[in-house]
């Protein structure tokens, strides 16, 4: 499991970002996710309950992340679905569907093709837990699964920010899912270790003025060492969870302020890119694409409380 | 860019079952000729449905030694075929390390295919997470050498459609300079077969294979699986006519949904897929009187077909009569997340060839739609419209205008 990466000052450009307005990280045994597949929580003051047959057949990790947002929606106090009806929902999951397929081919040799289960497909596929969230929340806005593997994180947040510049959604839930460390089944599909299924759900809107009064995430043009893979959801929601405190204590930085001082590689132009004055910023790198030529920062009010990690 | 800049596609690379380079497969679909057959790839004696459009043999791109290519998963054939066979239509594939071409595919069930397979080998994947550390997008953005960047999705069977969007707007927000966009789909496989199968959305017609996918006809039984994929390279226009590239038309509006009704049955409420379809319009800054071509999504399923019916209606009004809606998945079989790709190529070699494919197979058909049944229809098409609505509520519309 990789872990969130320190970064110093650099030389980059901002060619898009958003808000992070609100965030909330879920851990679950697999003994959680059986009891809550059984009989899923009381859902957050004001949205539907969650009928038991929703989520009967829906891989572990989508069960965490209808927690997680779950855990969102009541740290947000947010009690009006309607308001959210048209937002987008992403969700980046990682290697869904391998305990169900061990399942799968172990019935389909034992019993053949009758005994192969019908749901893999609606529910342990990359679109899968973003379409039962979307019924969850009865979201009418999109709903895609993004990555599938361990750059899910990148992928998904630069197909949010994406959304986002473009105008597609108002707004958008998008959450990370996978496990820690990564599910090993045995030949029953069991977990041959210890493993939780982590799930975090972040609420992204669009930037909104000059002033940083809350965490950002950015995806900056140039080159760079690449981050390790997968993300780590909990460090990442530590930081979210200092920043935000940050946010809450008044913390504000004029993003006029930010520089970065990484020198990219000029060997490929980007006329398309407008020329950007310097800014300082204590931006973190987080995740990074496959061509190591664009990576995704956590912008934070006020960074420098934030514990060194990884 | 300003955000209205339209973007064009300059490239198509493409695998089916009824061809892997665009002029075959216009041949094909102008023929009414259909790619659905009983499945050879494995033994299929107790399945409820044995027929499948699967892909034959991927032929090996250029430059690539063929040992090596075949021994690639065959997901990753296509992928690679598709994308490398799309920038050297687009005449981009030698200046390929010097641009920002970004890569959008739609693939959805990646890891279960690749972990079939090998267990199919023998191997111990499945078991083994360290063996996962590439995805296909990953390896094929490396294989063919690309700078810019690359995202994998699913919308399940609007999956390319949804490519379509993103690829268009990193586009037009200077993220790159052209990009690769499409969906590959191997579905077909004892599993997946199986799977689809025991959901009972399959077509069981296995007597008659050619006959079997008969979207919007009375007796449609279910949809056939099909394979393969598509990929198209975008480009801004002004970037497209600086350097005379051949354009096969504008993606000119995308829209898209969720029905949030239920996993795998769409909602009966044409509302909501009814908005993708109106955003999509609205984007494209046409009323629906300007729509001269509808591909529907229709996979031959008795609920699907007739609540696309009911959402074009709702959408499209009485205009809906002097527009001619076909399904080319009576043909092509439903290729899931490569579907809104496959159905891209055939709304341009409608355009090209001022002739609409048809739906074969439709003998009878149970909803009030112009449809063109089992004979290609001359008719001049400026703007298509091309419907994906897929598992998961996702409902994702296109809209393709000819330059």
């Amino acid at each position: 499991m990789g872990s969130v990466p320190t970064q110093g000052d650099t030389r980059l450009e901002v060619v898009l970002s958003a808000e992070v307005r609100a965030h909330a990280l879920c851990r679950m045994t697999r003994d959680q996710i059986s009891s809550a597949r059984r009989k899923p929580g009381n859902p957050p003051e004001g949205w539907p309950a969650i009928q038991p047959s929703l989520l009967r057949n829906s891989d572990d990790q989508t069960i965490a992340a209808v927690a997680a947002v779950h855990g969102t929606l009541r740290r947000m106090g947010h009690s009006d679905p309607r308001c959210l009806e048209h937002w987008g929902i992403l969700v980046s999951s990682r290697f869904l569907g391998r305990s169900s397929l061990v399942v799968a081919l172990d019935r389909f040799r034992s019993d053949g093709v009758w005994g192969v289960s019908p749901h893999l497909i609606p529910h342990y596929a990359l679109h899968s837990p973003a379409g039962t969230l979307s019924l969850a929340l009865g979201i009418h806005g999109p709903n895609l699964g993004v990555g599938g593997g361990l750059s899910a994180e990148f992928e998904g947040i630069l197909t949010a920010l994406t959304w986002l510049k473009a105008g597609i959604v108002p707004g958008l839930w998008l959450v990370f899912s996978g496990w820690s460390p990564e599910f090993v089944p045995d030949p029953e599909g069991e977990p041959m270790a210890d493993c939780e299924c982590q799930a975090l759900a972040v609420v992204l809107g669009p930037t909104s003025s000059f002033k940083l009064d809350r965490p950002c995430f950015q995806v900056v043009a140039g080159e760079g060492p690449e981050s390790p893979r997968p993300l780590d959801l909990t460090v990442l929601a530590g930081l979210l969870d200092q920043s935000s405190r940050d946010a809450g204590r008044g913390s504000r930085i004029a993003r006029d302020l930010v520089v970065h001082d990484f020198h990219h590689d000029a060997g490929i132009p980007r006329p398309h890119f407008a020329p950007r004055a310097p800014r300082r910023s204590r931006a973190r790198a987080i995740a990074s694409d496959a061509s190591g030529r664009l990576r995704v920062e956590l912008l934070s009010p006020k960074f420098h409380h934030v514990k060194e990690v990884g | 860019m300003m955000a209205e800049d339209p973007v064009w596609i300059t490239g198509v690379g493409l695998a089916t079952s009824l061809g892997c380079n665009l002029a075959t497969l216009e041949a094909s679909l102008l023929a009414g000729r259909s790619g659905i057959a009983v499945v050879t790839s494995f033994c299929t004696t107790d399945y409820p449905s044995r027929i499948a459009a699967e892909l034959p043999a991927v032929p090996c791109p250029s430059g690539r030694e063929p040992r090596e290519f075949h021994a690639l998963s065959r997901l990753e054939q296509a992928a690679l075929w598709c994308v490398q066979a799309a920038l050297e239509d687009a005449g981009l594939w030698d200046c390929r390390a010097t641009r920002r071409i970004g890569l959008v595919l739609g693939i959805g069930a990646e890891w279960m295919g690749l972990w079939e397979a090998d267990a199919s080998r023998g191997g111990n994947r499945l078991h083994d997470p360290t063996q996962d550390d590439e995805s296909t997008l990953q390896r094929v953005h490396r294989a063919i050498g690309l700078r810019g960047p690359a995202v994998n999705l699913s919308a399940a069977c609007a999956s390319s459609n949804f490519a379509l969007e993103i690829g268009r707007a990193w586009l037009r927000q200077g993220l790159v300079d052209a990009c690769v966009a499409g969906g590959c789909e191997m579905a077909v496989t004892p599993i997946g077969l199986a799977t689809f199968g025991n959901l009972r959305a399959l077509s069981r017609r296995n007597d008659d294979p050619t006959r079997a996918s008969r979207p919007f006809d009375r007796d449609r039984d279910g949809f056939v699986l099909g394979e393969g994929g598509a990929a198209f390279v975008l480009e801004r226009a002004a970037d497209a006519r600086r350097r005379s590239a051949h354009g096969y038309g504008e993606v000119a509006g995308c829209g898209s949904s969720s029905d949030a009704h239920h996993n795998v049955i769409p909602s009966p409420d044409p509302a909501w897929a009814g908005l993708a379809v109106q955003e999509a319009l609205a984007d494209a800054r046409i009323t629906p009187e300007q729509v001269d071509h509808i591909n529907a999504h229709a996979t031959s399923t008795t609920v699907g077909d007739a609540t696309e019916a009911a959402v074009l209606r709702r959408v499209f009004g009485e205009a809906l009569d002097q527009i001619p809606v076909t399904s080319t998945k009576s043909m092509t079989g439903h290729l899931l997340t490569a579907a809104g790709a496959i159905e891209a190529l055939a709304c341009m070699t409608a355009m090209k060839h001022r002739a609409i494919p048809p739906t074969i197979n439709l003998d009878d058909s149970d909803v009030s739609l112009n449809l063109v049944a089992n004979e290609t229809r001359p008719h001049r098409v400026a703007v298509a419209v091309s419907n994906s609505f897929g598992f998961g509520g996702s409902n994702a519309c296109l809209v393709l205008r000819a330059v």
